[in-house]
Protein backbone atom coordinates (compact mmCIF):
# COMPACT_ATOMS: atom_id res chain seq x y z
CA UNK A 1 0.00 0.00 0.00
CA UNK A 2 2.66 2.44 0.78
CA UNK A 3 3.87 2.41 -2.63
CA UNK A 4 0.63 2.44 -3.81
CA UNK A 5 0.25 6.04 -1.98
CA UNK A 6 3.68 6.83 -3.57
CA UNK A 7 2.77 6.20 -6.77
CA UNK A 8 -0.34 8.63 -6.20
CA UNK A 9 1.86 11.42 -4.87
CA UNK A 10 3.88 11.55 -7.57
CA UNK A 11 0.97 11.72 -9.70
CA UNK A 12 -0.74 14.43 -8.39
CA UNK A 13 2.73 16.56 -8.24
CA UNK A 14 2.86 15.57 -12.23
CA UNK A 15 -0.59 17.12 -12.61
CA UNK A 16 0.18 20.14 -10.17
CA UNK A 17 3.26 20.78 -12.31
CA UNK A 18 0.97 20.68 -15.44
CA UNK A 19 -1.57 22.93 -14.19
CA UNK A 20 0.89 25.30 -13.18
CA UNK A 21 2.10 25.12 -16.79
CA UNK A 22 -1.30 25.57 -18.18
CA UNK A 23 -1.78 28.48 -16.16
CA UNK A 24 1.43 30.30 -17.44
CA UNK A 25 0.31 29.57 -21.12
CA UNK A 26 -2.92 31.17 -19.78
CA UNK A 27 -0.51 34.26 -19.27
CA UNK A 28 -0.88 36.24 -22.34
CA UNK A 29 -3.19 39.32 -22.12
CA UNK A 30 -5.91 39.21 -23.75
CA UNK A 31 -7.25 42.54 -23.29
CA UNK A 32 -3.69 44.19 -24.54
CA UNK A 33 -5.15 46.47 -26.83
CA UNK A 34 -2.59 47.20 -29.62
CA UNK A 35 -0.25 49.68 -29.36
CA UNK A 36 -0.52 52.62 -32.33
CA UNK A 37 1.65 51.48 -35.07
CA UNK A 38 5.04 52.59 -35.10
CA UNK A 39 5.81 55.30 -37.53
CA UNK A 40 7.51 54.04 -41.16
CA UNK A 41 10.20 52.01 -40.60
CA UNK A 42 10.99 51.67 -44.35
CA UNK A 43 12.13 49.86 -46.94
CA UNK A 44 14.58 46.94 -46.63
CA UNK A 45 13.06 43.94 -44.39
CA UNK A 46 17.08 44.02 -42.77
CA UNK A 47 16.17 47.50 -41.38
CA UNK A 48 15.52 47.85 -37.85
CA UNK A 49 12.69 49.67 -36.43
CA UNK A 50 13.13 53.27 -35.30
CA UNK A 51 10.93 55.55 -33.95
CA UNK A 52 10.70 59.37 -33.18
CA UNK A 53 8.85 61.07 -30.13
CA UNK A 54 6.91 63.20 -31.13
CA UNK A 55 7.25 62.19 -34.64
CA UNK A 56 6.13 65.77 -35.49
CA UNK A 57 8.00 68.51 -33.74
CA UNK A 58 8.75 72.17 -34.41
CA UNK A 59 12.14 73.96 -35.31
CA UNK A 60 14.17 73.80 -32.34
CA UNK A 61 12.05 71.18 -29.95
CA UNK A 62 14.20 68.03 -28.64
CA UNK A 63 12.86 64.94 -30.41
CA UNK A 64 13.52 61.32 -28.52
CA UNK A 65 15.04 58.86 -31.08
CA UNK A 66 14.42 55.16 -29.85
CA UNK A 67 16.06 52.54 -32.03
CA UNK A 68 15.83 48.68 -31.95
CA UNK A 69 19.38 47.69 -32.19
CA UNK A 70 20.32 43.71 -31.43
CA UNK A 71 21.97 43.58 -28.64
CA UNK A 72 25.95 42.16 -30.18
CA UNK A 73 27.01 39.53 -29.04
CA UNK A 74 30.32 39.74 -27.23
CA UNK A 75 32.76 42.80 -27.16
CA UNK A 76 30.86 45.96 -28.45
CA UNK A 77 28.43 48.37 -26.57
CA UNK A 78 24.81 48.06 -27.00
CA UNK A 79 24.49 51.41 -28.47
CA UNK A 80 23.68 53.81 -31.75
CA UNK A 81 23.57 57.31 -33.48
CA UNK A 82 20.83 59.03 -35.30
CA UNK A 83 21.52 61.93 -37.46
CA UNK A 84 19.70 63.99 -39.94
CA UNK A 85 20.47 67.27 -41.73
CA UNK A 86 18.06 68.59 -39.53
CA UNK A 87 19.32 67.83 -36.32
CA UNK A 88 22.06 69.95 -34.38
CA UNK A 89 24.61 67.42 -34.01
CA UNK A 90 24.12 63.78 -34.23
CA UNK A 91 23.07 61.50 -31.21
CA UNK A 92 24.17 58.65 -29.51
CA UNK A 93 21.50 56.39 -28.18
CA UNK A 94 21.98 54.57 -25.31
CA UNK A 95 20.00 51.99 -23.99
CA UNK A 96 17.03 51.86 -22.01
CA UNK A 97 17.92 50.32 -18.68
CA UNK A 98 14.89 48.68 -16.85
CA UNK A 99 15.22 48.06 -13.49
CA UNK A 100 12.68 46.00 -11.49
CA UNK A 101 10.59 47.41 -9.06
CA UNK A 102 11.86 48.74 -6.27
CA UNK A 103 10.02 46.65 -4.01
CA UNK A 104 11.69 43.45 -5.05
CA UNK A 105 14.86 45.21 -4.41
CA UNK A 106 17.90 42.92 -3.63
CA UNK A 107 17.65 41.07 -6.77
CA UNK A 108 18.14 43.90 -9.18
CA UNK A 109 20.58 44.18 -11.63
CA UNK A 110 19.27 46.96 -14.23
CA UNK A 111 18.15 44.91 -17.48
CA UNK A 112 19.01 46.22 -20.92
CA UNK A 113 15.95 46.05 -23.41
CA UNK A 114 16.79 45.68 -26.69
CA UNK A 115 15.94 49.35 -27.67
CA UNK A 116 18.80 52.89 -27.15
CA UNK A 117 17.50 55.65 -27.58
CA UNK A 118 19.19 59.38 -27.63
CA UNK A 119 17.27 63.36 -27.42
CA UNK A 120 18.15 65.40 -30.39
CA UNK A 121 17.02 69.09 -31.01
CA UNK A 122 15.99 70.44 -34.27
CA UNK A 123 18.04 72.72 -35.51
CA UNK A 124 16.28 76.43 -35.32
CA UNK A 125 14.93 77.69 -38.53
CA UNK A 126 14.20 74.17 -39.99
CA UNK A 127 11.45 74.55 -42.69
CA UNK A 128 8.73 73.04 -42.65
CA UNK A 129 8.57 69.47 -44.21
CA UNK A 130 9.31 65.95 -43.83
CA UNK A 131 12.64 64.69 -43.25
CA UNK A 132 14.67 61.50 -42.77
CA UNK A 133 16.11 60.51 -39.71
CA UNK A 134 18.61 57.94 -39.92
CA UNK A 135 19.95 55.79 -36.97
CA UNK A 136 22.66 53.16 -36.98
CA UNK A 137 23.51 50.76 -34.53
CA UNK A 138 27.03 50.27 -33.37
CA UNK A 139 28.73 46.83 -33.28
CA UNK A 140 26.05 45.13 -35.46
CA UNK A 141 25.45 48.17 -38.11
CA UNK A 142 21.79 47.35 -38.08
CA UNK A 143 20.46 50.54 -39.90
CA UNK A 144 17.02 52.01 -39.64
CA UNK A 145 14.83 54.96 -40.41
CA UNK A 146 11.97 57.33 -39.92
CA UNK A 147 10.61 60.45 -41.25
CA UNK A 148 10.32 63.59 -38.91
CA UNK A 149 7.51 65.94 -39.91
CA UNK A 150 8.59 69.92 -38.72
CA UNK A 151 5.59 71.89 -38.74
CA UNK A 152 5.35 75.69 -38.74
CA UNK A 153 6.50 77.05 -35.57
CA UNK A 154 4.98 80.46 -36.01
CA UNK A 155 1.34 78.28 -35.48
CA UNK A 156 -0.32 78.72 -32.01
CA UNK A 157 -0.38 76.21 -29.54
CA UNK A 158 -2.80 73.91 -28.61
CA UNK A 159 -4.87 76.03 -26.35
CA UNK A 160 -4.90 79.54 -27.76
CA UNK A 161 -7.01 81.06 -24.64
CA UNK A 162 -4.44 80.20 -22.39
CA UNK A 163 -3.12 83.23 -20.54
CA UNK A 164 0.90 82.86 -20.82
CA UNK A 165 1.47 83.77 -17.52
CA UNK A 166 -0.37 80.90 -15.72
CA UNK A 167 1.75 78.25 -18.31
CA UNK A 168 3.97 76.51 -16.38
CA UNK A 169 7.46 75.79 -17.28
CA UNK A 170 7.07 72.15 -19.25
CA UNK A 171 10.02 69.35 -18.65
CA UNK A 172 9.92 66.01 -19.16
CA UNK A 173 9.66 65.05 -15.23
CA UNK A 174 11.18 61.06 -15.80
CA UNK A 175 11.52 59.11 -19.05
CA UNK A 176 11.51 56.27 -16.96
CA UNK A 177 8.33 54.42 -17.50
CA UNK A 178 6.69 53.67 -14.04
CA UNK A 179 6.55 50.43 -12.25
CA UNK A 180 2.99 50.73 -11.18
CA UNK A 181 2.13 46.93 -10.15
CA UNK A 182 3.06 43.80 -8.05
CA UNK A 183 1.86 41.48 -10.30
CA UNK A 184 0.14 40.43 -7.35
CA UNK A 185 -3.55 39.48 -10.03
CA UNK A 186 -1.14 38.76 -13.12
CA UNK A 187 -1.52 34.99 -14.00
CA UNK A 188 1.00 33.16 -12.48
CA UNK A 189 1.59 35.66 -9.54
CA UNK A 190 5.02 37.44 -9.19
CA UNK A 191 6.64 34.45 -7.49
CA UNK A 192 5.95 32.28 -9.89
CA UNK A 193 8.84 30.00 -9.29
CA UNK A 194 7.74 29.13 -5.60
CA UNK A 195 4.32 28.95 -6.41
CA UNK A 196 3.61 27.52 -9.50
CA UNK A 197 0.11 26.31 -8.87
CA UNK A 198 -2.39 28.97 -8.72
CA UNK A 199 -6.09 28.58 -7.91
CA UNK A 200 -7.15 26.20 -10.98
CA UNK A 201 -4.14 23.84 -9.88
CA UNK A 202 -5.22 23.79 -6.78
CA UNK A 203 -9.01 22.91 -7.19
CA UNK A 204 -7.86 20.21 -9.48
CA UNK A 205 -4.90 19.00 -7.53
CA UNK A 206 -7.86 18.64 -5.10
CA UNK A 207 -10.31 16.65 -6.84
CA UNK A 208 -7.97 14.66 -8.45
CA UNK A 209 -6.10 13.62 -4.59
CA UNK A 210 -10.47 12.86 -4.15
CA UNK A 211 -10.04 10.86 -6.64
CA UNK A 212 -7.27 8.58 -5.82
CA UNK A 213 -8.64 8.32 -2.91
CA UNK A 214 -12.09 6.58 -3.77
CA UNK A 215 -10.08 4.72 -5.79
CA UNK A 216 -7.48 3.40 -3.26
CA UNK A 217 -10.28 2.94 -0.85
CA UNK A 218 -12.35 0.71 -3.41
CA UNK A 219 -9.34 -1.21 -3.72
CA UNK A 220 -9.30 -1.94 -0.34
CA UNK A 221 -12.33 -2.93 0.29
CA UNK A 222 -12.74 -5.55 -2.41
CA UNK B 1 14.29 49.58 43.46
CA UNK B 2 15.36 49.76 40.16
CA UNK B 3 11.97 47.60 39.18
CA UNK B 4 9.78 51.01 38.85
CA UNK B 5 12.44 53.27 37.12
CA UNK B 6 12.59 50.19 34.36
CA UNK B 7 9.56 49.84 33.77
CA UNK B 8 8.95 53.39 33.19
CA UNK B 9 12.19 53.80 30.71
CA UNK B 10 9.93 50.90 28.84
CA UNK B 11 7.17 52.72 28.69
CA UNK B 12 8.32 55.90 27.42
CA UNK B 13 10.57 54.17 24.98
CA UNK B 14 7.08 52.63 23.76
CA UNK B 15 5.22 55.74 23.71
CA UNK B 16 8.34 57.20 22.05
CA UNK B 17 8.30 54.37 19.41
CA UNK B 18 4.66 55.16 18.71
CA UNK B 19 4.36 58.65 18.10
CA UNK B 20 7.36 58.28 15.64
CA UNK B 21 5.05 55.74 14.03
CA UNK B 22 2.18 58.13 13.95
CA UNK B 23 4.09 60.82 12.74
CA UNK B 24 5.56 58.63 9.46
CA UNK B 25 2.49 57.21 9.05
CA UNK B 26 0.61 59.82 8.59
CA UNK B 27 3.18 62.12 6.59
CA UNK B 28 3.08 60.06 3.19
CA UNK B 29 -1.35 59.82 2.97
CA UNK B 30 -1.70 63.39 3.93
CA UNK B 31 -0.52 65.27 1.28
CA UNK B 32 -1.09 68.86 2.93
CA UNK B 33 0.16 67.73 6.52
CA UNK B 34 3.71 68.32 5.18
CA UNK B 35 4.33 71.78 4.04
CA UNK B 36 4.44 72.12 0.07
CA UNK B 37 7.38 73.55 -1.33
CA UNK B 38 6.11 74.91 -4.65
CA UNK B 39 2.45 75.72 -4.51
CA UNK B 40 -0.04 75.86 -1.84
CA UNK B 41 -2.90 73.85 -3.38
CA UNK B 42 -2.59 70.31 -3.49
CA UNK B 43 -5.29 67.75 -4.87
CA UNK B 44 -6.21 65.36 -2.31
CA UNK B 45 -8.68 62.72 -3.53
CA UNK B 46 -9.51 61.25 -7.04
CA UNK B 47 -12.86 60.30 -8.56
CA UNK B 48 -13.93 58.39 -11.16
CA UNK B 49 -17.92 57.75 -10.86
CA UNK B 50 -18.08 55.19 -13.91
CA UNK B 51 -15.56 53.09 -12.11
CA UNK B 52 -16.22 53.50 -8.59
CA UNK B 53 -13.07 54.71 -7.94
CA UNK B 54 -12.33 57.01 -5.00
CA UNK B 55 -9.05 57.26 -3.99
CA UNK B 56 -6.87 59.54 -1.25
CA UNK B 57 -3.73 61.12 -3.42
CA UNK B 58 -0.20 61.47 -1.90
CA UNK B 59 2.58 63.58 -3.45
CA UNK B 60 5.18 61.79 -5.03
CA UNK B 61 8.64 63.27 -6.06
CA UNK B 62 11.48 62.26 -8.24
CA UNK B 63 13.96 60.18 -7.09
CA UNK B 64 17.06 59.30 -9.46
CA UNK B 65 14.90 60.47 -12.57
CA UNK B 66 12.48 57.76 -11.47
CA UNK B 67 9.44 59.26 -9.89
CA UNK B 68 8.51 57.74 -6.50
CA UNK B 69 5.42 55.52 -6.40
CA UNK B 70 2.75 55.25 -4.14
CA UNK B 71 4.12 52.58 -1.23
CA UNK B 72 2.12 48.90 -1.60
CA UNK B 73 0.81 49.43 2.06
CA UNK B 74 -1.28 51.95 0.76
CA UNK B 75 -3.26 49.82 -2.26
CA UNK B 76 -6.14 52.11 -2.53
CA UNK B 77 -3.90 55.23 -2.42
CA UNK B 78 -2.86 56.89 -5.70
CA UNK B 79 0.28 59.87 -6.12
CA UNK B 80 0.11 62.92 -7.79
CA UNK B 81 3.55 63.79 -9.33
CA UNK B 82 4.08 66.86 -7.29
CA UNK B 83 6.07 68.64 -10.30
CA UNK B 84 3.70 67.75 -12.57
CA UNK B 85 0.64 70.82 -12.35
CA UNK B 86 -2.10 70.53 -9.78
CA UNK B 87 -5.41 69.21 -11.88
CA UNK B 88 -7.30 72.19 -12.26
CA UNK B 89 -4.63 74.44 -13.85
CA UNK B 90 -3.40 74.86 -16.93
CA UNK B 91 -0.90 71.65 -18.33
CA UNK B 92 -0.21 68.45 -17.86
CA UNK B 93 -0.87 66.63 -14.26
CA UNK B 94 0.04 63.50 -13.69
CA UNK B 95 -1.44 61.01 -11.29
CA UNK B 96 0.18 57.43 -11.00
CA UNK B 97 -1.64 54.30 -9.05
CA UNK B 98 -0.57 50.48 -8.92
CA UNK B 99 -2.37 47.80 -10.99
CA UNK B 100 -1.98 45.49 -8.14
CA UNK B 101 0.45 44.67 -5.46
CA UNK B 102 2.73 41.57 -5.00
CA UNK B 103 -0.61 39.33 -3.60
CA UNK B 104 -4.24 41.59 -4.37
CA UNK B 105 -5.86 44.46 -7.16
CA UNK B 106 -4.62 47.95 -6.09
CA UNK B 107 -6.60 51.21 -6.95
CA UNK B 108 -6.04 51.18 -10.39
CA UNK B 109 -6.97 47.82 -10.77
CA UNK B 110 -9.95 48.84 -12.91
CA UNK B 111 -8.89 51.69 -14.72
CA UNK B 112 -8.47 49.31 -17.65
CA UNK B 113 -12.28 49.42 -18.42
CA UNK B 114 -12.36 53.11 -18.55
CA UNK B 115 -13.54 54.66 -21.79
CA UNK B 116 -13.53 57.66 -23.90
CA UNK B 117 -16.02 59.94 -23.10
CA UNK B 118 -15.83 59.19 -18.94
CA UNK B 119 -15.46 61.85 -16.40
CA UNK B 120 -12.56 61.80 -13.48
CA UNK B 121 -12.83 64.41 -11.00
CA UNK B 122 -10.14 65.56 -8.75
CA UNK B 123 -10.50 67.19 -5.78
CA UNK B 124 -8.30 69.71 -4.57
CA UNK B 125 -7.59 70.73 -1.30
CA UNK B 126 -8.79 74.62 -1.63
CA UNK B 127 -12.58 72.99 -2.52
CA UNK B 128 -12.24 73.13 -6.36
CA UNK B 129 -12.95 70.31 -8.07
CA UNK B 130 -11.27 69.84 -11.19
CA UNK B 131 -13.32 67.70 -14.14
CA UNK B 132 -11.74 65.94 -16.73
CA UNK B 133 -13.33 64.19 -19.73
CA UNK B 134 -11.38 60.72 -21.08
CA UNK B 135 -9.60 61.41 -24.46
CA UNK B 136 -7.85 58.39 -25.44
CA UNK B 137 -6.17 55.33 -23.69
CA UNK B 138 -3.55 53.84 -24.09
CA UNK B 139 -1.09 50.88 -23.84
CA UNK B 140 2.26 50.76 -24.39
CA UNK B 141 5.47 48.95 -23.82
CA UNK B 142 7.51 50.52 -21.12
CA UNK B 143 10.43 50.73 -23.23
CA UNK B 144 8.40 53.05 -25.33
CA UNK B 145 6.96 55.00 -22.45
CA UNK B 146 5.76 58.56 -24.10
CA UNK B 147 6.96 60.64 -21.59
CA UNK B 148 6.57 63.88 -23.75
CA UNK B 149 3.10 63.03 -24.80
CA UNK B 150 2.55 62.16 -20.48
CA UNK B 151 4.76 65.30 -19.35
CA UNK B 152 4.81 67.93 -21.66
CA UNK B 153 1.27 68.18 -23.34
CA UNK B 154 -1.87 69.63 -21.86
CA UNK B 155 -4.56 67.45 -19.51
CA UNK B 156 -4.69 65.07 -16.70
CA UNK B 157 -2.98 61.04 -17.53
CA UNK B 158 -3.50 58.44 -15.57
CA UNK B 159 -0.44 55.80 -15.45
CA UNK B 160 -0.48 52.33 -14.34
CA UNK B 161 0.93 48.96 -15.43
CA UNK B 162 -0.75 46.54 -17.94
CA UNK B 163 -0.30 43.45 -20.51
CA UNK B 164 1.65 40.41 -19.29
CA UNK B 165 3.64 40.59 -16.04
CA UNK B 166 7.28 39.82 -16.58
CA UNK B 167 8.52 37.42 -14.07
CA UNK B 168 12.04 37.19 -14.32
CA UNK B 169 11.66 41.20 -14.55
CA UNK B 170 8.97 41.43 -12.02
CA UNK B 171 7.40 43.74 -13.36
CA UNK B 172 4.36 44.83 -15.79
CA UNK B 173 5.76 44.71 -19.63
CA UNK B 174 3.23 47.44 -20.59
CA UNK B 175 1.79 50.68 -18.95
CA UNK B 176 -1.73 52.08 -19.49
CA UNK B 177 -2.11 55.68 -19.64
CA UNK B 178 -5.57 57.73 -19.86
CA UNK B 179 -5.46 60.82 -20.94
CA UNK B 180 -8.14 63.50 -20.25
CA UNK B 181 -8.99 67.00 -21.06
CA UNK B 182 -10.00 69.83 -18.79
CA UNK B 183 -13.54 70.38 -18.82
CA UNK B 184 -14.28 72.88 -15.52
CA UNK B 185 -11.10 73.88 -13.81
Amino acid sequence: MPSVKHVAVLGAIAIFGMAGCTAEANTGSPSGTPTAAPPDTGVSREDIEVQLQPARARAGQKVWVLANCPIPQGGPEHRGTASSRIFRTPVTLEPILATPTPAASGTATPIPRPWVRGQATVADGTATGIYEVNARCEGTNDTGKASLRIVDDTQPSASPTAKPSSKPTRTIISTEAPHTGGGGTAAGGPDDGSMPIGMPGVLLGVALAGGIGVVIARRRRS
Amino acid sequence: MAGPTRWSRVILAGAITGAIMVAFGTRGGGGEESPPARASVVPKRLDIPSLGIKAPLMKLGVTDGRVDLPPYEKPDTAGWVKDSVVPGDEGPAVILGHVDTKTAPAVFYKLKDIREGQAIKVVRSDGKVAQYRVDSVEQISKSRFPADKVYLEDGLRLITCGGEFDRDDREYRDNFIVYATLVKG
